[in-house]
């Protein structure tokens, strides 16, 4: 059969998808008998039969809507069944997705609990039971250098020395620091020396001030902030320090002291000889390196920090 | 009118309905026909009935059914009463002027 009436008919077949198999097929023979029919006893021409049927949607759209069946684009009605499949599909993923999570979460609770669990001792942190153990990695942040170093054109320096008179007794020297670097180092003088570095840019700095209450030094630098400050202070003072944040260092002290931060870290240097009797208080974080003496002549070292690291380097 | 065109000759298969229908001046598309039949059919007012030729495609012959007949007089009679009815609507106008 001619190649035109065979790609008509399977046109039409297509466009009848909506219909039974049987029903497809008769229409289509029949139409099949009608263009043969037509050609051959009637002598028009193919094209003309088939201009005179109209195009196979247009016939097929009349034969569906004879029987209430709305036409639709060819191939649109698979891709919506097929759209249709996947929405429900996704709608019992979803469904079963959320009754997993909510058997997770119930799990977690019953299995992992207690969710934090500080062990201040080790400087350990679990978290769910176990499952996350924080331990000293965590800590690796404060042992970072903070950026307490300045370049030269864009820094403001002050120093201040305070003198201790003969024949005035000084028992205490009280440092109240804010934020940033402070070193404490000890030196032959008879002199308190403070010498700080920070950016010119902190407006809000208020430069310290030191001031003599009977037997105590005070050191205000609480409002100071950022920069590094280093302190030079006679041995055998007794050392009572507060800092909020950054990083104390102790460099070879042989003052009794007590040091306290709240969040950072507080490195201690042993002096060559001296024997310390540490007193080490961490709320959350790490501490190591700290040998203790039980001697009588050890200089008390009293170490205070919230959050951190403290180390004897 | 299909129906009345297979009342009075019967059978008859989709070409030959269409020039019946072509003769009384109710031309009508092929595309439109097939349909219309395939409609009636399977409204039971039509019986269709294959037959095979020695030559060519086996065609498929429409005769009425009872179902069909039986409308076909009750479409008559309503077309009668409304032809009278339409006709008496017109001498009224007529005899008010």
């Amino acid at each position: 059969m001619n190649s035109k009436v065979e790609s008509y008919l399977s046109a039409l077949e297509r466009e009848l998808q909506n219909l039974s198999t049987s029903e497809r097929a008769e229409i289509v023979l029949e139409i099949k008998s009608h263009i043969q029919e037509s050609i051959e006893h009637e002598g028009t021409k193919l094209e003309d039969v088939l201009k005179d049927l109209g195009s196979p949607k247009d016939v097929a759209t009349k034969y569906l809507l004879d029987r209430g069946i709305s036409w639709k684009p060819s191939g649109s009605s698979a891709g919506a069944s097929v759209a249709i499949g996947i929405f429900k599909w996704l709608t019992i993923g979803f469904i079963s997705m959320m009754a997993f999570i909510a058997l997770m979460v119930f799990m977690v609770f019953k299995q992992f609990s207690p969710f934090v669990d500080v062990n201040e001792e080790m400087g350990k942190v679990k978290l769910f039971g176990g499952m996350i153990n924080v331990d000293e990695k965590i800590m690796e942040n404060f042992d970072r250098d903070f950026d307490f170093e300045i370049s030269d054109s864009a820094q403001h320096r002050f120093e201040r020395n305070f003198a201790i008179e003969p024949g005035v007794r000084i028992e205490t020297i009280d440092v109240d620091f804010g934020n940033g670097k402070l070193e404490i180092e000890n030196h032959l003088n008879n002199t308190i020396r403070l010498s700080c570095k920070t950016r010119k840019s902190d407006t809000h700095l208020v430069e310290p001030s030191i001031l003599q209450k009977e037997s105590i030094v005070e050191i205000d630098m609480l409002k100071h902030s950022g920069g590094k400050c280093e302190l030079y202070v006679p041995p055998n003072l007794f050392l009572n320090v507060k800092a909020k944040n950054g990083r104390v260092e102790l460099e070879k002290l042989v003052n009794p002291m007590t040091v306290k931060l709240n969040n950072g870290k507080i490195s201690f240097e042993n002096a060559p000889g001296a024997k310390y009797k540490f007193d080490i208080d961490l709320g959350m974080g790490k501490a190591d390196g700290f040998k203790s003496s039980n001697a009588a002549d050890a200089i008390e070292v009293k170490l205070s920090l919230d959050k951190g690291r403290i180390s004897n380097d | 009118m299909i129906l009345r065109i297979l009342a009075q000759n019967s059978p008859l298969y989709g070409l030959q309905i269409l020039q019946e229908l072509d003769r009384r001046g109710f031309a009508t598309k092929e595309g439109t026909l097939y349909p219309l039949l395939s409609r009636l059919t399977k409204e039971k007012l039509l019986k269709p009935q294959w037959q095979g030729q020695e030559k060519g495609a086996p065609k498929k012959y429409y005769s009425l059914t009872d179902k069909g007949t039986k409308l076909l007089g009750e479409m008559s009679e309503e077309f009668q009463s409304m032809y009278l009815h339409f006709k008496n609507l017109g001498q009224g106008e007529k005899d008010e002027l």
